[in-house]
């Protein structure tokens, strides 16, 4: 070991996008915990407060502060670190640590680079790099040429033929990217993909399109000794970003020939590279020649490495970590079977299969089709030692509800259409696929359309052959095809709807015929060693391996028992990594109380799924049948599900009904809360102020409530997440189109109807025993209502309440938790209108998303209060005084992220409905310095004072907000912004004193606003939604634009004014950094407290 | 769903399963070992060494590829029978030429399909190595009593049964230069007067990737047949002499010592798996049974000249001791192992075995701490234990074959 390490910076990889989720925080935390084993003091830096890497138990130090130059060398100052580790950051912390590289920032410090060097991060990267070294190893790639501008793009794609593939030059996800077919196209994708290249230049390469996609995860060490971890199979054949493909490992159509080919080409890669750790090769196999090219090495872990170390059990980050430190391969500990040693490559015996979450559910106008840009929000995981299995329980995963493979989506779709949603990737092919065995396309038609080799059209054909099977034996199916349905994974509650029977009659028929799951565990070496692995997924086999807990009958007798925990499942917008950061330290504070804590979740990415997280871990669907079957196997006390987001506590109703214990909140409560009628009477009786409204099952009867109280109002389904389908509605004739265009999404739940109040937003989260509370603290919200709170900036502590409204938010908050007998968290939101009435908008009787963003701030241990509360202790016990706790020094304001650049076409203004992907935080000494850390961090460029004289400003604002509007544009033309406006506008503004100039709508000839756009006229773009639907079109189209030419674009004036805040906020000589220990954090031992 | 009928496993202690018959119908008796490598099920069952065995796969899909006829390992299936978790139907490859069926019922072997491939495995892990049969055609009180008949596995030589029965000669012209050329890259060799080399190799049950790896490096191997004398070997006027792969105990091979010890003696000498324990045994290094066998492609190798930890494909259920004591080094806790996981106080040199001073210990496995490798002090002669050539597994190794074309042009 290098022993002149002892002091390491990580770098993180910051708020969740598409193509960078919770993978970094598992393999940051991992990696953490691996370094601080060898003695080593770790800096960790990262702006997204809901990870567990910058937990003050995660890492020594920790900065939770914007990721860029100036802050990184002010913590580099401080900290003085003997290296930086910026393998685990994913593609920000490799280009963050190429900046500081370039900058001579490390030089300057002396800090050396551990993992990987400047020259190989640049050879992996730079494309022309990459291209020469390739070649200097004999590798194969694809024909390629670089371009640096349209016109040298222009001139290469003439002496190639389409189709050809754009990649931009280190970015992320492919941003940018894609495949021209045609001429046209590759204008179109050579003009994003300059813009949007980091480096100003775009790849223009030969098209693999259909080859076979496989990737290898491979370790090397500092003495060339290498291993590949895993190989993995992508279904989707090249041209569908690995992330968003269906993929499975190992991979199962390759002969071991063409299996050791890429092996041996992956290691090769590796010692060329000269990496110490973790890397990941992706290859195109030649579907029929042995043929193959690289395409792509990462030389970092990655969401591959993750998912790799899921369904192996080899724990890359933690190995990567130890190995830059100097250590061998062989001189590492698997610690999966205790006994043997990291230089071994995983044996499975089972397959593994990972689908993509795609955000299409709720955005419903986006474009569907999958390319080389990644568009998934997150990913489940399965395990089974049937392909079928793995597949329907990542599809159960997934919490995909089916009648039958053959669904209404595709039933009536021509067949040409099929033929092309076949042919043209979307999220729905494998439904598509279902459709076409349904109507008879043979397997060698459909390999030609897809391109996916012959074995999964044969699997999918067999999931076919089992519902028309199971539909012609009825109920009377006999025990054997009954056996068979479970081998496959077909759940009780899908082979009841295939028959139209009650959905418990399946399960019921299990019972009796004694046909149960087995459990099987990951040993990373196929039973090969006896191994104590606490890790399994169920399977119908003959039987399952032992529970470590009865095999150590005895040594564990402290313990008091069990308590499950059920996770949060895949990422999607509105059920992040926030729900994953409680569930963690729900097993933390269960496992200091003396239970052992077992989980079940689905998500490879996330930390809580990290073997050595629990005692015991499930990667299973958060579904009734396979909770229940857990639940009877592992016998525990009880079950959590209010940390699960939605997706846990729906299953909090079903489980209570078939006599499990629901640790906390009661499914009294949970009803209490989400049915309209009865939680009126409850605000009612407490006398809360609520707004007025109504619900209707009959969707007509809404113009009438609406009339009632009077718009505008605010319409949404009951029980949604995220604001799935809520709108702010204005008027009945918009109010019409809305039910006809989203009754769909309603499904069949009452539509709630409530007065919306553009007033203040206020959140609270509390933790409660079901007496007393403890509320860590107040935010702000800095958009007015009608911004989902998931996409508002929000501010700790308050900025602009009185005592008086805290007081009413504290009081009602109380008043609630004791009356719905609150164990646990809840959430609630408040709105205050223009005379201070303080009225409650919504209760969330669970973990909410802003509860590691409040802990951090306040240091309130909240999720270890929950439990406390949870387990049915007083919180008077706790050490917290009761109530809204001190505020501190600091101020912390929590800004979201978007990741509109990857869903094109997706309407990029903010509503209700939430559309972020992650978050980030910036903590200071003052408000308008936290406002500025935060936008920076979220890539919101806050542009100096100097830099604001040459700044254009496009600002299109709907009629109603104009009056509004007039202060935050005066005070950006004051900073000596220009400002743009149509003509109308622009006559309002100068007619109030702001010099504006004017440019053309889209109606009124060229050059247009859009025009102006694409030639970079504008640095900021401040749009506000119009309720004139021909208005409305136009600034839609305003928005993507800028947003497609990587302008800021801001829908609300409160951003707008925040920015105008931060902006005049200034510049200061030396950033201020604050290191999380330093903020005063009050102390709860669970275990020495001998709860 | 069964594809075919129904066929049963029984074990000598009583452990018994059904599942579905694949290949043929009837009855066979054999040990039962595991083996881990999640591909290369075809280049296994045609693997000579799994003579006398039933091959339980580990990974519970096998199949999928089908079956490429350049891809086995000799001309027929020398495994007994063949234990898998679930048979793909089809087997689906554009190098494929049939189906895994298909070649299962062209040699006449009879298999076991839909099983809990993971509870026989631990079975077989805790309790040993055991003698088993599969059947589609007796009753459960029929197998036990057929099982009954058979003697323990351990008694018998099986490499007479695989070995050639007549010397032949393969040369680079023998092979597909394609299909050497996918294997990996190999330097060529050839002596000073531009001849290839000459290899005369001992054929215990060699592996076609052995000839192939030979080939690849332009070498001509002169094959023999497991009785020939040394002398034989020496009139084709070798460069160096080769020791296979094979199947069962080196101990019941005392007959060939005396000719590995005067082959030995005479020319640089390589051995491979059996070829190195009969060299060790040649040396008075005696064998021993493991409680199971390693096999599998994932093996960590470490070699003490280097320092350097390589994974190998592995196939044997004995190996050469290490130390004086019955089982190399005393039996360590090691869950179902032998011996304990190479530790931080492992040796970091090439050193000598305590039996045979003039023979060096060179290569140990990392897990359980076992010999992997022999070299000779003052003589061009080294073997190993695991299988350089992979087919199927890493080819990490094939530096080994470069070592030994360099002894031979050296000598």
């Amino acid at each position: 070991m290098d022993e002149s390490v002892r002091k390491v910076m990580v770098i993180g990889s910051g708020p969740i996008v598409i193509g960078q989720a919770a993978e970094f925080d598992y393999a940051g935390s991992q990696a953490c915990r691996s370094l601080r084993e060898e003695g080593v003091e770790v800096v960790l830096v990262n702006s997204n407060p809901a990870t567990i890497m910058t937990d003050r138990e995660t890492a020594d130090r920790v900065y939770i502060e914007p990721m860029d130059i100036p802050h990184l060398e002010e913590i580099i100052a401080i900290e003085r670190p003997d290296a930086i580790l910026p393998t685990l950051g994913g593609q920000t912390g490799l280009n963050l640590a190429t900046e500081l590289w370039q900058c001579g920032i490390p030089q300057k410090y002396g800090v050396k680079l551990l993992g990987t060097s400047f020259e190989t991060i640049k050879r992996a990267e730079d494309r022309e790099q990459f291209k020469a070294t390739m070649q200097e190893l004999d590798m194969p790639i694809p024909e390629s040429y670089i371009a640096e501008s349209f016109e040298e793009a222009m001139a290469i794609g003439k002496k190639m033929s389409f189709p050809l593939i754009i990649r931009p030059g280190y970015t992320l996800g492919g941003t940018g990217g894609g495949i021209a077919f045609n001429q046209k196209e590759l204008i179109d994708y050579v003009t994003t993909g300059l813009l949007q290249s980091m480096n100003n230049q775009i790849l223009i390469e030969e098209c693999v399109i259909g080859w076979k996609e496989i990737e290898y995860e491979v370790m090397r060490d500092a003495d060339d000794n290498c291993i590949t971890v895993c190989n993995m199979e992508n279904l989707d054949p090249m041209g569908v970003h690995t992330g968003d493909s269906i993929v499975v490992a190992p991979s199962l159509t390759l002969s071991d020939v063409e299996y050791q080919l890429l092996r041996s080409a992956a290691l090769k890669i590796i010692r060329g590279l000269k990496i110490e750790g973790g890397c990941n090769v992706q290859f195109a196999l030649h579907p029929s020649e042995l043929k193959f090219y690289v395409i792509e090495v990462n030389p970092r872990v990655s969401r591959s490495s993750a998912l790799a170390s899921k369904a192996t059990g080899y724990p890359i980050a933690r190995v990567a970590a130890k190995i830059a430190l100097g250590k061998r391969l062989h001189e590492i500990v698997n610690h999966v079977t205790g006994q043997t040693m990291a230089s071994f490559e995983p044996a499975l015996d089972y397959v593994v299969l990972k689908i993509p979450k795609w955000p299409f559910d709720k955005f419903r106008e986006a474009d569907r089709h999958l390319g080389t840009q990644m568009k998934a929000t997150g990913e489940v995981m399965s395990i089974d030692r049937s392909f079928e299995g793995a597949f329907l329980k990542a599809l159960a995963s997934l919490e995909v509800k089916l009648r039958s493979f053959r669904t209404n989506r595709w039933k009536d779709i021509s067949d040409r259409d099929l033929h092309k949603f076949l042919a043209e990737p979307t999220d729905g092919r494998v439904f598509a696929l279902f459709e076409a065995i349904y109507r008879g396309y043979s397997a060698e038609y459909l390999h030609r359309l897809t391109g996916m080799s012959h074995y999964f059209i044969e699997k999918f054909e067999a999931m076919v052959k089992l519902e028309l099977d199971l539909r012609k034996a009825g109920s009377v199916m006999d025990s054997k095809l009954l056996a068979e349905l479970k081998r496959c994974g077909l759940s009780d509650e899908l082979a009841a709807r295939i028959l139209e029977v009650d959905d418990s009659q399946v399960a019921m028929l299990r019972h009796q015929l004694h046909t149960e799951p087995s459990y099987k565990a990951v040993d990373t070496c196929a039973a090969e060693f006896f191994a104590q692995s606490p890790y399994f997924y169920s399977s119908y086999a003959e039987e399952s391996d032992v529970l470590i807990s009865e095999r150590q009958k005895g040594q564990k007798s402290g313990k008091k028992g069990k308590v499950l925990v059920l996770g949060s499942g895949p990422i999607r917008i509105g059920q992040g990594i926030e729900f994953d950061y409680c569930s963690v330290h729900s097993l933390i504070a269960l496992q200091e109380l003396g239970y052992e804590a077992v989980i079940v979740n689905n998500n490879p990415e996330t930390v809580s799924t990290d073997f050595d997280v629990s005692d015991s871990l499930y990667f299973e669907p958060l579904s009734y049948e396979s909770v229940h079957e857990i639940i009877k196997r592992e016998k525990p006390l009880g079950v959590v599900c209010q940390f699960g987001g939605q997706t846990a506590i729906n299953l909090a109703a079903p489980l209570a009904q078939s006599g499990v214990r629901i640790l906390g909140i009661t499914q009294d409560a949970i009803d209490e809360t989400e049915d309209r009628e009865r939680f009126d009477a409850l605000m009612e009786r407490l006398g809360i102020p609520r707004p007025p409204g109504g619900t209707v099952m009959d969707y007509t009867k809404a113009i009438d409530v609406a009339e009632r109280i009077g718009y505008p109002i605010l319409v949404r389904p009951s029980y949604v997440l995220g604001g799935r389908a809520m709108r702010v509605v204005y008027n009945s004739e918009y109010l019409v189109t809305y039910i006809k265009d989203n009754s769909h999404a309603f499904m069949g739940q009452p539509l709630l109807i409530d007065k919306f109040f553009p007033g203040r937003e206020v959140e609270v989260d509390v933790v409660s025993d079901g007496v007393n509370v403890i509320i860590p603290g107040v935010m702000e919200h800095i958009e007015r209502a009608g911004i989902h709170s998931g996409d508002s900036m929000a501010v700790y502590p308050p900025q602009t309440l009185n005592q008086q409204i805290i007081d009413k938010v504290v009081d009602y908050a109380t008043k609630i938790a004791r009356a719905i007998h609150a164990q646990g968290l809840i959430n609630i939101q408040f709105v205050v209108d223009r005379e201070d009435e303080v009225y409650v908008i919504e209760v969330n009787p669970r973990a909410s998303r802003t509860v590691p963003f409040i802990s951090k701030i306040t240091g309130v241990p909240m999720i270890k209060l929950a439990m406390l509360g949870i387990m049915g202790d007083s919180l008077a016990n706790s050490g917290f005084p009761l109530g809204l706790q001190p505020v501190g020094d600091l101020v912390a304001v929590k800004a979201p992220v978007f990741s509109f650049q990857k869903l094109t076409d997706l309407d990029v203004h903010l509503g209700p409905e939430m559309k972020s992907t992650g978050e980030v935080m910036g903590i200071a000494g003052d408000y308008p310095t936290a406002l500025k850390k935060a936008m920076s961090a979220a890539g919101i460029r806050v542009q100096t004072l100097d830099q604001c004289q040459n700044m254009a400003l496009l600002a299109t604002v709907a009629d109603q907000d104009k009056d509004d509007a007039l202060e935050v544009i005066r005070g950006f033309a004051e900073l000596g912004f220009t400002v743009y406006s149509t003509a109308g506008t622009a006559e309002f503004l100068r007619s109030h004193g702001i010099e504006a100039r004017s440019v053309r709508k889209l109606s009124e000839g060229r050059p247009h606003i859009v025009d102006e756009i694409l030639s970079n006229r504008f640095q900021l773009v401040i749009n506000t939604v119009s309720d004139n639907q021909k208005a409305e079109l136009e600034a839609r189209r305003i928005r993507r634009e800028a947003v497609e030419h990587n302008i800021p674009v801001i829908t609300s004036l409160d951003t707008a004014g925040a920015l105008l805040m931060a902006i005049r906020r200034g510049n200061e000589q030396r950033m201020m950094v604050t290191e999380l220990g330093s903020i005063p954090a009050g102390e709860l031992h669970l275990a020495a407290r001998g709860v | 769903m069964s594809p075919s009928g129904e066929a049963l496993l029984l074990l000598a202690d009583g452990y018994t399963t059904r599942g579905y018959h694949i290949g043929c119908d009837g009855t066979t008796v054999g040990k039962l070992v595991f083996n881990t490598s999640m591909t290369g099920y075809h280049e296994i069952l045609t693997d000579p060494s799994y003579a006398g065995e039933i091959i339980t796969f580990t990974f519970p899909l096998e199949g999928i590829y089908g079956v490429c006829p350049a891809d086995a390992q000799s001309e027929k299936i020398h495994a007994r029978g063949v234990i898998v978790g679930e048979r793909s139907e089809s087997g689906f490859n554009w190098r494929s030429g049939m189906t895994l069926n298909d070649l299962l019922l062209s040699m006449s072997v009879t298999g076991l399909g839909g099983i809990d491939t993971r509870r026989l495995t631990k079975h077989i892990r805790d309790t040993g190595e055991a003698l088993g049969i599969i059947t589609t055609e007796l009753s459960e009180a029929e197998a036990q009593a057929e099982l009954a008949k058979h003697p323990d596995f351990g008694q018998q030589d099986l490499v007479p049964e695989v070995s050639c029965n007549e010397p032949y000669m393969v040369g680079p012209k023998n092979f597909d230069r394609a299909r050497l050329g996918q294997l990996g890259e190999a330097e060529q060799y050839e002596k000073a007067d531009g001849e290839p080399l000459v290899v005369a190799a001992y054929d215990y049950g060699i592996k076609r990737g052995i000839l192939e790896c030979f080939a690849a490096r332009g070498c001509t191997v002169h094959v023999f047949p497991c009785t020939a004398p040394a002398d034989d070997l020496l009139a084709v006027n070798p460069d160096g002499i080769f020791l296979s792969n094979g199947p069962g105990d080196p101990e019941r091979m005392d007959y060939v010592l005396e000719h590995v010890k005067r082959l030995a003696d005479a020319k640089p000498t390589f051995g491979i798996c059996l070829g190195h324990q009969l060299l060790a045994r040649a040396a008075g290094i005696p064998t021993y049974r493991l409680k199971f066998g390693n096999r599998g492609a994932n093996h960590p190798v470490i070699d003490l000249t280097t320092g350097r930890a390589h994974i190998s494909s592995q196939n044997h259920s004995y190996a050469a001791v290490l130390s004086d004591g019955p089982a190399g080094r005393p039996a360590a806790a090691a869950g179902g192992r032998e011996r304990a996981p190479l530790g931080p106080d492992r040796p970091t040199a090439p050193y000598p075995h305590p039996l045979n001073p003039d023979v060096l210990v060179t290569h140990l496995n990392v897990n359980d701490g076992s010999n992997e490798g022999l070299a000779w002090r003052d003589k061009p002669v080294f073997s190993v234990q695991y299988h350089p050539e992979g087919c199927p597994g890493p080819r990490d190794n094939v530096y080994l074959f470069d070592q030994f074309c360099r002894l031979m042009l050296k000598s």
